[in-house]
């Protein structure tokens, strides 16, 4: 077998990093929040409805951004069949799962105020909730297979294939006829979105991102772990391995200590 | 001797990594790949180009009768539109209100701030007739989504809604820096029958 074990040093220094990166999180998600709640200014059609803008949109593009890291660990674990890889691919698809959610469900409750509409089978809609499906699979795949490696190499073709629907998702306003509104701050010429209500959008979609790294850094070394006391190589026997291996027998596998 | 089925003996495979664990060689790992993409590209060519993603169609079609997508079951169809400036009524029957088709979407983004201005007087537009709760941003000039079904009364064609919801377009502002212009238009909400007084 050509495992490359990355250093231990990674998931050191993501332990290391987490507490940090929960700080940073907290501290601009305040600053965000307060801008949002406070700052921005009433919208002059929807109201005070408009700040569900900061925690939707945030949340869109996050869903966009994980999947995009999870193509990125998945070339790494085909690659390079690189474990640590495999286990930011693990965070990044739960992370990646929830942020999608969070954009489904915040804006079915915009839908509601603003159309009249929980729910439509719009075509950026039904993008986006293709997209929820494809996280679930991709963090169904390594636990379906006994193999959780070769679990994760079979997501990470699903991670590379289901690139194919981000430009879906992005377009799906442009292409069809919808009922989601087109982007406002990516519009042709001058941005739709004044500067009072792209200040808040931009500090949490900062703190997203610094939710998504804190997430990853929290959940890395745990999903590394999990790995390295699974045998790479597939057991002939279907029973079932225990899920996490005592702190020995991974000291002795990754050199972990 | 037990007998394998198939399906056990996908399991095994899949099981022992022949399939997707460590044996498969890179050729057809990107085999793999190109296939996926292949499938995906060409799903997604077809949904374009049979243009059955629509999730609403013009007054204009509706009354040309061309309109073939939209449909919602039935004889109901989806419309959507501009609503028309001067034309939103309250009657004993619920409220009327002419709807035109929305300004074409390759236009520049400065026609859309006005899209009162862009329905001109000789464009088609269709009557609607609705009883029932109008959603909080109905206005005159706004996009609108009628679910309903066509009905010819004599000469006119007049479109009765089950349910009229609102579409929202990507335009933002805060409601102190309304400028005059559009507030002639767009005026931020208020209940219908107080815009035409």
């Amino acid at each position: 077998m050509s495992e490359t074990l990355p250093p231990p040093k990674l998931v050191l220094l993501s332990l290391r990093l987490a507490p940090w990166l929960l700080a940073a999180t907290l501290a601009l998600g305040g600053v965000a929040s307060l801008a949002s709640l406070l700052f921005s200014p009433a919208d002059w059609r929807q109201g005070e409805t408009v700040r569900i803008l900061y925690v939707h949109v945030s949340a869109a593009w996050m869903s966009l951004f994980c999947w995009l890291v999870l193509a990125g660990a998945g070339v790494a674990v085909l690659w390079r069949r690189c474990i640590f890889s495999a286990a930011v691919f693990e965070a990044t698809a739960w992370a990646g799962f929830w942020f999608t959610a969070l954009a489904l469900i915040t804006g079915s409750i915009w839908g509601r105020a603003i159309w009249g509409l929980w729910w439509a089978w719009d075509a950026r809609l039904v993008s986006e909730l293709i997209l929820l499906f494809l996280y679930l699979g991709a963090l169904s795949l390594p636990a379906a297979l006994e193999n959780r490696f070769a679990g994760i190499r079979a997501a990470s073709i699903l991670a590379l294939v289901g690139l194919v629907h981000l430009p879906i998702i992005k377009f799906s306003v442009v292409w069809w006829i919808s009922l989601h509104q087109t982007s406002s701050v990516f519009a042709r010429g001058e941005s739709r979105l004044p500067n009072e209500f792209f200040a808040p959008l931009l500090l949490m979609a900062l703190t997203y991102l610094l939710l998504y790294g804190t997430l990853v850094c929290l959940r890395t070394p745990v999903a590394y772990q999990r790995f390295l006391a699974t045998p790479l190589v597939a057991l002939p026997s279907a029973t079932a391995l225990p899920p996490v291996a005592p702190p020995s027998a991974a000291a002795d596998d990754g050199d972990n200590s | 001797m037990r007998r394998t089925s198939n399906r056990e003996f996908l399991r095994g495979r899949l099981l022992s990594g022949k399939v997707l664990g460590g044996k498969l060689p890179r050729l057809g790992l990107f085999a793999w790949l190109g296939v996926g993409c292949f499938i995906c590209g060409a799903g997604f060519l077809a949904l374009i180009l049979s243009k059955s993603l629509v999730f609403y169609v013009a007054p204009s079609e509706v009354v040309a009768g061309t309109a073939r997508a939209g449909v919602v079951g039935g004889r109901a169809i989806r419309l959507g539109g501009l609503v028309v400036a001067d034309s939103v009524k309250t009657t004993t029957d619920g409220v009327i209100f002419a709807v035109a088709d929305l300004p074409s979407r390759s236009t520049s983004p400065t026609n859309r701030t006005t899209n009162l201005a862009v329905v001109a007087p000789s464009a088609t537009t269709l009557t609607v007739r609705y009883a029932g709760v109008l959603p909080p941003l109905f206005a005159e000039g706004e996009e609108v989504i009628v679910e309903g079904r066509l009905e010819h009364k004599a000469t006119q064609k007049i479109f009765i809604a089950d349910s009229v919801f609102s579409r929202h377009d990507e335009e933002y502002r805060p409601v102190s820096r309304t400028t005059p212009r559009q507030s002639l238009y767009q005026k931020p909400y208020q209940t219908p029958e107080k815009q035409n007084p």
